[in-house]
């Protein structure tokens, strides 16, 4: 069960102090599969890499704890004692493999050798590959080695940043499979971040949507995808491709994410809003539950 | 205005006992002026190869490329990029991020094939005029390809497609790399300079939804052959082989949409 608790996340950089996440609340329950949503810039990396225990020095933690069955863990990498059976997935699938190590080896390295056939067949790759190196592989099945490789550690949780992200979706479908499998048999809880709000609704329970560093949105996929009450999850929405009749109809989400490393308004959304009112810029709205099991962050919701 | 006939392309053997790879496989299709064929398939069954043998970029090993009435297959690529089909053909690559020359601004990339394609020395007006036409800020030339967001790049690799004012496009993977937001901007500029520029477009792309917004026709291809070809509506609706269908349902689908079989949607 992950736990987090108004975490609040800066780094110090020469232009100043970014301010990733904002008092960010979240909680995975075994077994359950949970999508992250938002453009890219939004914090969704940043939070994952926070649970998985990969911050760099640079980053401040403000406020806020990540809570692991109870046990508090450490964002950043230095100060992270306790291992935790977390793996992630990341989205660069060349650059996080060994450029000189077979990929069989590495397989072996985390799962043993008997396991390493089993293991490609299930990311859909023939294991006569498992002699090759990285570089010989294409990007999609390098990408599939790297999911191979998370999957083969049997984490409790699985932190799947853009798994999928240049497969094609005859694989993308065999990966996603697997997850929903062993978060089914195994319980495995799954962070699935994606900015395809698609993939997110066919695979997860619930979905959180980021916008500037802030959950702005956290529902039961059911009601998000049909009913979103935060302006700016309807908008994403909006945005997909399935939404639209013709290219002509395709709508976009107007505006640009804020500067986070520049003062910030109350509402991070405010100046990208077609419902903003003066009481908007007075105080930030707080993530409040408005039906069971659905919270939203908005003075003026849709209804 | 492009035709393509038998095409097939052999990668020779490299290393011990490796074995030749046929990456395309006896492809031919038509290509009408003004209109949008889209090519979908997994990845490693070939359409990037293809793309590459008919921007003459790489030489195809059997099979002739028709464009316009000219017979281009006979054309080297080194010898291909002085004639005036080059300018008429141009490529937008997969990943503009990687494609874009690091120390050049995003007005020298634009500037790029003016000069060198259409030999022009004063290119301030037509950089401006291009970018505008791609809705490119002129605030955002100064800048480095590392300066510009994903979507900026994009737009550059567009824009310096353009320069030569080409007749047809062949967008590999256009909006692949972009989040949800950027990637329907980008989609309707791409819609917009199609029918506003009279262009053609080649699309590849493993995004069944990408194509159905785009592309009148398509093609599905698996293993370098042609596995499925008809109008977009069709193919996506009801396709008629067992891999078609297998993609179709692979997609992932908010809710029932009016061009898919509602039986396929989730």
């Amino acid at each position: 069960m992950l736990i987090i608790e108004d975490l609040t996340i800066h780094f110090s950089t020469r232009r100043g102090l970014v301010q990733a996440l904002d008092r960010v609340n979240l909680e995975i329950a075994p077994g359950e599969v949970v999508g992250l949503v938002g453009e890219s810039g939004s914090g969704k990396s940043v939070l994952s890499y926070a649970i998985s225990g990969l911050l760099d020095a640079a980053a401040q933690v403000v406020s806020g704890r990540i809570q692991w069955y109870g046990k508090t863990i450490e964002p950043v990498r230095e100060r992270r004692a306790t291992r935790v059976a977390i793996a992630q997935i990341f989205q660069n699938p060349r650059g996080s493999l060994n450029p000189i190590r077979s990929v069989g080896r590495q397989l072996a390295d985390v799962a043993g050798r008997s396991r390493v056939k089993s293991l490609m067949e299930s990311v859909h790759l023939d294991p006569v590959k498992a002699a090759q190196y990285p570089f010989e592989l294409s990007g999609g099945q390098c990408q599939r080695i790297s999911i191979a490789l998370a999957l083969g550690c049997e984490p409790e949780l699985l932190i799947a940043d853009e798994p999928t992200t240049g497969l094609d979706v005859t694989t993308e479908a065999a990966v996603m499979a697997l997850i929903d499998e062993l978060s089914a048999s195994r319980r495995m809880s799954t962070l699935l971040v994606t900015h395809n709000l698609a993939l997110a609704a066919v695979h997860c329970d619930r979905i959180l949507v980021m916008h500037a560093g802030q959950i702005v949105e956290n529902a039961p996929v059911e009601i998000l995808t049909q009913t979103p009450r935060h302006p700016y999850a309807s908008r994403l929405l909006a945005a997909t491709p399935q939404h639209s009749a013709t290219a002509a109809d395709l709508q976009t989400v107007p505006g640009n994410l804020p500067d986070l490393a520049g003062p910030l308004p109350p509402c991070r959304f405010a100046t990208r809003c077609d419902r903003r009112q003066p009481d908007c810029d007075l105080t930030t709205p707080p993530l409040v539950t408005i039906a069971p099991n659905h919270l939203v962050a908005c003075r003026h919701p849709l209804c | 205005m492009l035709s393509v006939s038998g095409i097939s392309k052999t990668f020779g053997s490299r290393g011990w006992g490796a074995k030749p790879v046929k990456a395309v496989d006896d492809v031919s299709f038509e290509l009408g002026g003004g209109q949008s064929l889209g090519i979908v398939g997994e990845s490693g069954s070939g359409k990037s190869t293809l793309a590459r043998v008919i921007s003459r970029l790489i030489d195809p090993s059997a099979g002739t490329i028709l464009f316009e009435g000219k017979d281009i297959t006979s054309i080297t690529p080194a010898h291909f990029v002085r004639r005036p089909e080059r300018r008429s053909i141009q490529y937008v690559f997969q990943d503009a991020g990687d494609n874009l020359t690091p120390h050049l601004t995003a007005f020298d990339a634009i500037a790029d094939p003016l000069r060198r394609l259409l030999g022009l020395k004063d290119v301030k007006a037509p950089v401006e005029a291009l970018a505008a036409s791609v809705a490119l800020g002129k605030s955002l030339l100064d800048r480095y390809p590392h300066q510009l967001s994903g979507g900026q790049k994009a737009r550059v690799g567009i824009a310096r497609a353009l320069a030569s004012k080409p007749r047809l496009l062949i967008l590999d993977e256009p909006t692949a790399a972009l989040d949800v937001s950027v990637q329907a901007a980008v989609l309707k500029l791409l819609h917009g300079l199609r029918s506003e520029l009279g262009l053609s477009y080649l699309l590849i792309t493993h995004d069944v939804e990408v194509v159905r917004l785009m592309c009148e026709r398509v093609i599905v291809m698996r293993q370098g052959r042609i596995v499925e070809e008809g109008a977009t509506a069709d193919v996506l609706a009801a396709p008629k082989t067992d891999y078609g269908r297998t993609l179709m349902a692979s997609v992932p689908r908010l809710k029932p949409i009016s061009t898919v079989t509602p039986g396929l949607a989730t």
